[in-house]
């Protein structure tokens, strides 16, 4: 028998098949109960080796949670059974893959996999139901082909972003693609980027007005930018840090409006060195460098990493990469020719061509976007599309964070044979990078955290508004929805202009799949704002939820009004009075069961999957109210905040998890008196110190929400600082709505 | 050869009438019930989206099933995952027989019953290990034997012919069909 590690010891770099042995070994000493399973599960993780749903080892069927009773008996870390199937990761800085990376990536899926392949939010590929013990030999097949998983996942440097267009792009200050590479491939396994308590997103891009490279929202963005200094013109970076979604987004701060390129790597290095010298490590919920950034201030950080940078040991690397960059560049496969328009096209060629089709700054020459549903492909179409790039572009292939691929350096004249070929394959999709686009992160169909099914709703959400495309106003075709299966954020929900993540209510004594509609995100700008929820609808109202505010900005906006502008001008009270009724009266359990679904499961909804406790008891009507109050307090807190009165919304959104948690207090202390300290003690007693509030994955990270409050006092006047203690009332009362749910009955004392 | 990750294709006969989500609350009931013998059954996944991809998957741990649509032609995909043992011949044995439980399963679900039927004399084997079985002529006569004891346990007699998908980038795959309608 041969062995891939015999066959492309040749290929595979000296490091890179190193270290896959060394993962190859550990996975055995694990096996053999000589690794301890916590520093395994960190070790796979940073191997890209990540864990699905039901892995730890029980599942609800749809009658009752089931324990699987997988063979060995064995753990790949605390709770994640060692037979489950899970998933892998696999990095692709600047989303850059050539045709022979897609055929070895097609091949890997089809044969370790399902035959799938997914395009993530951060332009990674993953693989599901995948069998630890196959990692190695998949990690070398990929390593021959120059592609790695280290730090995929786990406490690490993850991949690293950038726009799919850098180099082609008429709005760009500079290509940004040598920058992204250069610095991925020395952060790669950085001795200094071992020891964070959290992972770290970089991210850049070639303009500051689009939102391809969405450095915003990263924990560290490079935007490319440039000056004339002595009559020449010099390149630089607006460097920005401490950004970041999850469950209380944060926009970066500046940290230099003009970073040279030779600083860029040492920089980055003395951030990795604060960080991880700083950074919280035990505390996971303020582990990322955002914490560190809010915690220290700007200024503060900004001094702590210059003085770090003064002491670096010099390294090479730092400028050598920059010796190569007159050199960079991509070569087009086929000379430019104009396409002829007055040749008959393909049907359903000027569709596409509208929506998937985008002129590069190279004259005749175009981008053409490849629409990935769901940011799925079979095996044998990735072959078939690296063997359209081949024809077409060569290897200007990139993935990109709508979870598409693109094909750039297209000539002109070849987008009509392009388009058929890509149709022939079923990749001929039209709508990319419109409202038709949905993104979802993997939600409830493979995610551990998942509370709602995103890809669910997604797919219902694309298949309804393809239908309608023809006919749609171009303002609302123009929009972005993105979808998370929670609030963690990984489908970006922030940042778009419609956003949902899933979260779950109690109906009718039944637990009931939602999301929280997210409104008032800024996509462009690399996402210049982020958006705040307005209310939570069961999940098979959403779609009644777009049309509902898809309609009403069609009919309502300003000449030219953009959908930021239109919801920024009308109010949060305007925008969920709209939906308000479909937050009510839920059908009869008997009458529409379906109702009580989730989006493509045909199971009794459950947050049982989740690790959540279950209680299928009677809904005591006041609680429910009780919390629903506290929920339109949070949402007058919003009101308050668009009117910029910030400190009477503090005061709101303290106001309304002080009443979440007096409602828990209530199911134990009917007659709890109502001064917030009493509360706070009674609630710290009651549901912090027996982790009853606790979240399976957030642990008590919502319930500090409500101490912290308490404990510090308003926060400062001011929209940020207030923009998170709204975000942090949300959760708190999302999590007061699960902890209620998970009471047992009969808990009144 | 220690040959392991073989699948097998069953394909769905022409008057096929099921849509691919019908196939959803088939796969959890059998879940539920844990269906399908010497299989620890997981969960379901749906990739109807996929033009021509696995449609709706049902996850083992022994094995993946799939409706799998890949070349147009509907069917019934078992791709084991796990460890085979026995000879050549056993392990065909063994996916063979998984595959088949899987088909007889679904036709007789009662809400699918005279929607779906699959063809008893025409199968596909696939291996997923390029490595040890590429997709050449040397491996097709390396099979051969094996393929042949196993085709003929399946269809009863010896009439029958192995053919082998010869594009270079697939897998090594052979189409086994019956000379002899039943
Ligand atoms: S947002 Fe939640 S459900 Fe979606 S992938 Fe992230 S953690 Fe999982």
């Amino acid at each position: 028998m041969k062995n891939w590690k015999e066959q492309l010891s040749a290929e595979i770099p000296a490091d890179w098949g190193k270290e896959i042995d060394i993962f190859e070994t550990q996975i055995e000493l694990r096996k053999l109960g000589k690794l301890d399973e916590k520093i395994f599960a960190e070790t796979r993780l940073r191997r890209g080796v990540y864990g699905q749903r039901y892995d730890n080892g029980q599942r609800h069927d749809g009658v009752e949670t089931r324990e699987l009773a997988y063979p060995s008996g064995l753990f790949k870390g605390p709770e994640t059974v060692w037979d489950a199937p899970g998933m892998l990761r696999i990095k692709i800085p600047f989303g850059g893959v050539t045709p022979d990376q897609l055929d070895v990536l097609a091949e890997v899926a089809e044969e370790y996999s399902n035959g799938i392949l997914h395009v993530t939010t951060r332009q990674d590929f993953q693989f599901h139901y995948v069998h630890i013990e196959e990692t190695p030999d998949i990690m070398r097949r990929l390593a021959a082909v120059g592609i790695t998983t280290r730090e995929a996942c786990g406490n690490s440097i993850r991949n690293i972003t950038a726009c799919p267009t850098a180099g082609v792009c008429s709005g760009e200050s500079f290509d940004v693609t040598p920058y992204a590479k250069a610095l991925a491939d020395f952060l790669l396994g950085h001795p200094d980027c071992q020891d964070f308590g959290r992972k770290v997103k970089i991210a850049f891009s070639g303009c500051q007005s689009e939102a391809c490279g969405l450095v915003m929202m990263h924990d560290i963005g490079a935007i490319a930018v440039k000056k004339t200094l002595k009559g020449k013109e010099v390149h630089g970076f607006s460097y920005y840090v401490g950004g970041g979604l999850g469950t209380v987004p944060y926009q970066a701060k500046l940290f230099d409006s003009f970073l040279p390129p030779e600083e860029l790597l040492p920089i980055t290095q003395a951030i990795a060195r604060v960080f991880g010298r700083l950074g919280e490590k035990r505390n996971r919920a303020t582990a990322r460098l955002k914490f560190l950034v809010a915690k220290l201030g700007i200024d503060e950080f900004r001094r702590l990493v210059l003085e770090e940078r003064a002491i670096l040991p010099e390294d090479a690397r730092w400028t050598s990469f920059l010796d190569e960059l007159p050199a960079y560049g991509e070569t087009p496969l086929k000379s430019s020719v104009e396409l002829d328009e007055s040749k008959p096209q393909p049907e359903g060629f000027a569709e596409w061509y509208h929506t998937n089709v985008k002129a590069q700054k190279q004259p005749g020459y175009s981008v053409a976007t490849v629409a990935l549903p769901l940011g799925d492909l079979s095996s044998d179409q990735t072959r078939k599309l690296a063997e359209v790039a081949r024809k077409y572009v060569g290897e200007s292939v990139r993935t990109t964070v709508e979870q598409n691929f693109v094909l750039r350096w297209v000539s002109e004249a070849d987008l009509p044979d392009l388009y058929q070929d890509l149709r022939r394959i079923g990749l001929s999709d039209s709508g990319a990078n419109t409202i038709v686009d949905v993104t979802a992160c993997p939600g409830t169909d493979t995610c551990k955290l998942g509370i709602s099914s995103s890809r669910g709703l997604a797919e219902e959400l694309h298949t309804r508004l393809a239908e309608k495309s023809f006919q749609m106003d171009e303002a609302v075709r123009n929009l972005r929805i993105k979808v998370s299966g929670c609030f963690n954020s990984c489908g970006q929900h922030h940042v778009a202009d419609i956003g949902f993540f899933g979260n779950s209510r109690t109906l009718n004594g039944y637990k009931v799949p939602h999301f929280q509609v997210v409104l008032g995100g800024q996509w462009k700008e690399n996402a210049g704002a982020f958006g705040m929820p307005i209310g939570a609808v069961p999940s098979k109202r959403i779609p009644e939820v777009v049309n509902r505010i898809t309609d009403h900005y069609v009919l309502n906006r300003k000449l030219q009004e953009s959908f930021l502008d239109f919801t920024a001008r009308i109010g949060k009270q305007e925008l969920r009075s709209l939906i308000e009724n479909l937050m009510k009266n839920a059908p009869a359990h008997e009458e529409s069961p379906e109702f009580y679904h989730d989006w493509g499961d045909t199971r009794e909804f459950t947050l049982g999957d989740r690790g959540t406790g279950e209680c299928a008891g009677e809904v005591v009507t006041s609680t429910e109210f009780d919390l629903a109050d506290a929920e339109r307090e949070v949402f007058e807190a919003q009101l308050e905040l668009e009117k910029k009165n910030y400190m009477l919304a503090d005061a709101l959104a303290y106001q309304s998890m002080l009443g979440a948690s007096r409602t828990l207090i209530k199911q134990q202390y009917f007659d709890v008196p109502e001064p917030p300290d009493i509360v706070v003690n009674e609630f710290t007693k009651r549901f912090v110190d027996t982790k009853l509030f606790f979240d399976k994955y957030a642990q008590g990270k919502f319930a500090r929400y409500l101490l912290n409050r308490h404990q510090h006092g308003p926060v400062p006047a001011d929209p940020d600082s207030v923009h998170q203690l709204i975000d942090q009332a949300q959760l708190f009362i999302d999590a007061a709505h699960a902890c209620y749910s998970r009471l047992p009955e009969n808990t009144l004392s | 050869m220690d040959l392991q990750r073989l699948s097998i294709k069953l394909f769905a006969e022409p008057n096929y009438d099921v849509k691919q989500p019908e196939f959803v609350p088939i796969f959890h009931s059998w879940i539920q019930k844990q269906k399908i013998k010497d299989h620890l059954l997981i969960d379901v996944a749906d990739y109807k989206h996929v033009p021509e991809g696995p449609g709706i998957l049902l996850v083992a741990h022994e094995g993946n099933y799939s409706t799998d649509e890949s070349e147009g032609e509907p069917g019934l995909l078992y791709q084991r995952k796990r460890f085979l043992e026995g000879s050549l011949t056993e392990r065909l044995n063994t996916v063979l027989k998984a595959a088949l439980q899987a088909v007889e399963l679904l036709e007789q679900e009662p809400y699918l019953k005279e929607r779906i039927r699959f063809d008893r004399n025409h199968f596909q084997v696939i291996s997923n290990d390029r490595l040890n079985l590429p997709n050449t002529e040397q491996s097709h006569e390396f099979m051969h034997s094996s393929l042949s004891e196993a085709a003929k346990g399946f269809f009863c007699h010896e009439q029958f012919t192995l053919t082998r998908r010869e594009s270079d980038k697939d897998r090594y795959s052979v189409s086994v069909k019956s000379s002899i309608p039943s």
